[in-house]
């Protein structure tokens, strides 16, 4: 509650507190903001994927070549035959064509068996540790992505650094200090109305009158953090919304809200404003039950959205230095409940996408026999693929970031 | 339900620490039990108890409650209502489709996609009664603390219609958790293991011998009663098998309970170290006896109501209580409500109000007669929406509801409610951001009708036009307070009419250095108008302007996201 303010919103607050104060506001502050092209300052871009609700890693890279699986999954394995072979071992789901296209191309790295020790089947504990690559989950303190955030962007702060489209962010972005922006729709992103009475209300912090006003601890603290969110909504605003509104493409996206949040990551990323991590969610990869109809349908939509928004992403220099992390909080049991769905397992792969990513296999697939109460024993911890992209994309301490030393891999 | 609101009353009545009688804090015999005399009884704390225990007060009801004393307010809010209990009230009653399921066999095909069709209508207008019946029961604000302490359970117990799919299931759980929600937490756990919503919501009509399904065994020990950290997997993988079985009977539009006991696994199990060949109600006894059950209800209770981190001495100091009484919510809640804690400056004013509590308490406040159609998507929009709770941990309470995006969306909320913001406002922030798009250019000429048509495209993409729409359709005109409330009391300075305005508007003291920046607010948007100060008084059209534009900008404050 009693952090310092960075110094932009010490200039805001000083400027808006003085009655001749818009005089002096920039002008992003009259909504009339030019995107300026920055240069690239320490990293390139990266769009965090989540699939949410525990994908079956077994049913997007499907290891037919082992005996066990369709013992294991009689009603949900897929049929050798529709599989798009990447080895006599392992093949992409049927709705994978165009990453298969991407792995071909080499440009897409398969990362197998991720997980971490211990791994906790409850949705909401294991997101905690993928998102703040703690195992004691939030009780560690920020998001990975807010603390690297924090640490490679203090001197430059930006609230729209990091964006998360479509809702809520996830906890991976949470930092005190560079609180991410996540919006819905770029273009209805802003406040309505006289935006620098508005911008007043975020910077409403003058002298304190002691005498008149005793300090009120709890309203207090709460209020700070608003004021900071309603300065960063300010800020952004104008940024985002223009980017989204000039943009152009020729590449013809799916018709699925992933997409449609896909597409607007593209138009950020074209404008080169200074966003230079962007996630997005996609639900729906629960499947307790009649799993092979429902997940085909997910890994196909999520295979066309990323074939689109790879394409549109090729167009432009800043696009192909551009890298995708797809990722789930675990993988599910090995074994069909009885309901032809899969409950909560372990390990799963993660994916990278992109221009600059050495494309191939990475860490070892599980064995579906010697198997870990019933689940994939983790071959690769996941925060090995943080500590890779820390480095790899932003130059970056992974030790500061993520607290412990992890083997890098050599996929960047 | 065995233990109704009577219950409730009986067991205030005949628990171990009688409460209700022994006022003051002299001759009481725990220190924790600090009489009702310590709370610093004003108007602040009277609007703070109906914030929390309700959705707000209008403000000329404040004063006889300062007046009534705490007791008598919480004897209020937590009274058995004539309208629960047998022929309780409830937000909607379910009304069957009208067609049978024999009349839906023996159709033809054709005639069958035309049902199918007539169904869903029939499932969209019941589940818009049931969300909006609750909506107007919060408005009306006759029955608070069940409607506060109902929304709590929902995000505790959470199912959502998108997966149950049938609007009657909803319904029911809604009024089973209604009837509990300040009864008996022992009750609502064995209520909810046979509530048709819940386990379809969970999958476990498909959990059964030989092929367990652990969703729900896993779910209601890490989110319903225990809380992570106090089971096992094994535990979780026992649960399930105590829980084959239990499912629901369908039929056409409803669904009953129905344990099949075919579908049961009857061996031994061992559950948090009780063995015994267990069913579900048997889990739920075993959960009720495990002491981590009653920290867990006690602690979500408390930081849900007051809005902050509790420190484990007062969470078992309450837990204690509701082993002792068996689990009773009601009396807990009575005695937080009057615990001089819950009124320590930590926590007045300090809760960030969730999307419901923004909208239905701007309304009260601003005595606006929104639609409650309105105030559903309106809190949908803002990450609230409710029977549809984003996962089965429901909704994420405090900061976590502001963010950039909902917090403009907030605001841009309010400019609808007062008028400043409608499509017409729209329209024009479309047709600026198509000339800077230059998507006129690309698209050559065009005809005024083709740009309004254009404009309407793009303005539909706005979260917020869905919201004026619902208003224009329903004829909504603004609330007239603020200008009455100016004229009577006559205010004609900036500084009274801020004082005035923000102490009717805001749910808390706004600090001193908001008030000035709201006074110079005001003089602009007067000058605006063409207002004069001495004249805000007068009531008229160009006043209410004036007055609709200050409120848009209050409620868009952080201040306003505060109660």
């Amino acid at each position: 509650m009693n952090l310092p303010k960075p110094d932009r919103r010490a200039f805001l607050r000083a400027a808006a507190a003085s009655a001749a104060g818009f005089s002096l506001l920039p002008e992003v502050l009259a909504g009339g903001v030019q995107l300026q092209s920055l240069p690239g300052s320490g990293g390139k871009n990266l769009v965090l994927i989540q699939l949410s609700g525990g994908n079956d890693g077994l049913a997007t890279v499907v290891p037919y070549g082992d005996d066990q699986l369709r013992r294991h999954r009689r009603s949900t394995a897929h049929k050798t035959s529709d599989l798009l072979k990447i080895d006599d071992y392992r093949g992409f789901n049927p709705g994978l064509e165009a990453l298969r296209r991407r792995f071909d191309e080499g440009q897409m790295a398969i990362v197998e068996g991720c997980g971490y020790p211990e791994a906790i089947r409850s949705h909401f504990k294991s997101y905690e540790v993928w998102h703040t690559a703690h195992r004691a989950g939030r009780i560690s303190g920020d998001g990975w992505i807010g603390r690297l955030a924090a640490s490679q962007w203090a001197e430059e702060p930006r609230p729209d650094r990091v964006v998360h489209f479509g809702g809520k962010a996830p906890y991976s972005l949470f930092s005190r200090e560079q609180p991410p922006v996540a919006l819905a729709s770029p273009t209805g992103y802003r406040w309505f109305g006289d935006e620098e009475a508005y911008a007043r209300g975020g910077a409403a912090i003058c002298e304190h009158e002691m005498e008149r006003d005793p300090r009120h601890v709890g309203r207090d603290g709460a209020l700070d953090r608003l004021r900071e969110t309603l300065d960063d909504a300010r800020e952004s605003s104008g940024r985002i919304r223009r980017a989204a509104a000039t943009y152009r493409t020729g590449v013809e996206y799916p018709k699925t809200r992933l997409s449609a949040e896909l597409r607007d990551v593209a138009a950020l990323v074209s404008a080169r404003s200074g966003t230079q991590i962007f996630s997005v969610t996609d639900n729906g990869y629960d499947t307790h039950s009649k799993q092979r109809q429902a997940h085909d349908r997910k890994i196909k939509d999520l295979g066309d959205a990323l074939g689109a928004f790879m394409a549109d992403l090729d167009r432009s220099e800043v696009g192909r230095e551009t890298v995708v992390l797809v990722f789930s909080e675990f993988g599910r049991r090995v074994a069909e409940n009885g309901s032809a769905g899969h409950d909560h397992g372990k390990a799963g792969p993660m994916f990278l996408l992109g221009h600059s990513v050495k494309g191939g296999l990475y860490g070892a697939h599980p064995s579906l026999t010697e198997l870990d109460a019933g689940d994939l024993a983790f071959t690769t911890d996941f925060r090995s693929v943080y500590a890779t992209l820390i480095q790899g994309l932003f130059d970056a301490d992974p030790v500061a970031v993520l607290g412990t030393e992890y083997p890098l891999l050599p996929l960047i | 339900m065995g233990a109704s609101l009577e219950g409730l009353a009986a067991s205030g009545a005949s628990s171990a620490e009688p409460f209700v009688g022994s006022e003051g804090s002299e001759g009481s015999g725990s220190t924790a039990d600090v009489g009702f005399d310590d709370i610093p009884w004003d108007r602040r704390a009277v609007e703070h108890v109906w914030n929390r225990a309700g959705f707000g007060i209008r403000a000329e009801q404040v004063d006889e409650w300062v007046e009534a004393g705490p007791r008598a307010l919480v004897e209020h809010l937590v009274r058995p209502r004539p309208t629960v209990g047998e022929g309780a009230w409830v937000p909607h009653e379910y009304e069957r489709l009208p067609y049978s399921a024999e009349a839906f066999n023996r159709a033809s095909d054709g005639e069958k996609r035309e049902l199918r069709k007539r169904r869903n209508r029939w499932y969209r207008d019941q589940f818009a009664a049931l969300r909006e019946g609750w909506v107007e029961s919060m408005l009306a604000g006759d029955d608070p603390l069940r409607d506060r302490m109902t929304l709590m359970w929902h995000g505790v117990f959470t199912s959502s219609l998108e997966t149950v799919k049938r609007p009657a299931l909803m319904i029911e759980q809604h009024n089973t958790i209604r009837a509990q929600a300040l009864g008996s937490y022992s009750a609502l756990l064995h209520a909810m293991l046979e509530d048709p919503a819940l386990l379809v919501y969970l999958d476990n009509d498909d959990n059964r011998k030989g092929r367990p399904n652990e969703n729900l065994a896993r779910e209601v020990m890490e989110l319903f009663s225990l809380g992570e950290g106090n089971y096992g997997e094994v535990d979780i993988r026992e649960a399930a098998r105590s829980l084959t079985g239990a499912g629901v009977a369908p039929a056409l539009d409803v669904a009953t309970y129905r344990f099949n006991p075919k579908r049961h696994d009857d061996e031994p199990k061992v559950i948090l170290g009780v063995r015994g060949n267990h069913g579900p109600a048997d889990l739920a006894d075993i959960l009720l006896g495990q002491p981590a059950c009653a920290t867990y209800v006690a602690r979500t209770v408390i930081e849900y109501l007051e809005g902050v981190p509790a420190t484990d001495e007062r969470v078992e100091e309450y837990a204690a209580r509701l082993r002792e009484t068996g689990y009773d919510v009601g009396y807990l809640v009575e005695r937080l409500l009057l615990d001089p804690r819950f009124y320590r400056d930590e926590v007045i004013g300090a809760r960030v109000a969730s999307p419901v509590d923004f909208l239905v308490g701007s309304a009260i406040r601003l005595e606006a007669e929104l639609p409650p159609a309105f105030i559903v998507e309106a809190a949908a929009d803002l990450g609230q929406d409710l029977f549809q709770p984003p996962n089965v941990k429901g909704w994420d309470e405090g900061l976590a509801w502001i963010t950039t995006s909902t917090f403009m969306m907030r605001g841009n909320i309010a400019g609808a409610i007062v008028g400043a913001v409608d499509i017409e406002t729209l329209r024009a922030d479309a047709s600026d951001m198509m000339d800077m798009s230059g998507a006129m250019d690309e698209m050559g000429p065009m005809t005024g009708k083709e740009k309004r048509k254009a404009e309407g495209q793009q303005v539909k993409r706005y979260e917020v036009a869905g919201l004026a729409n619902i208003l224009r359709r329903a004829k909504y005109e603004p609330s007239s307070m603020e200008a009455r409330v100016v004229r009577d009391a006559n205010a004609s300075s900036d500084r009274e009419v801020v004082a005035l305005l923000t102490g009717r508007l805001l749910a808390i003291e706004p600090p001193v250095e908001t008030l000035q920046m709201l006074e110079l607010q005001l003089g602009q948007i007067r000058e605006k108008y063409e207002v004069e100060e001495a004249d805000m008084p007068r009531f008229r059209r160009k006043n209410q302007r004036v007055f609709h534009d200050f409120t848009h900008l209050v409620l868009s404050l952080p201040e306003a996201q505060l109660h």
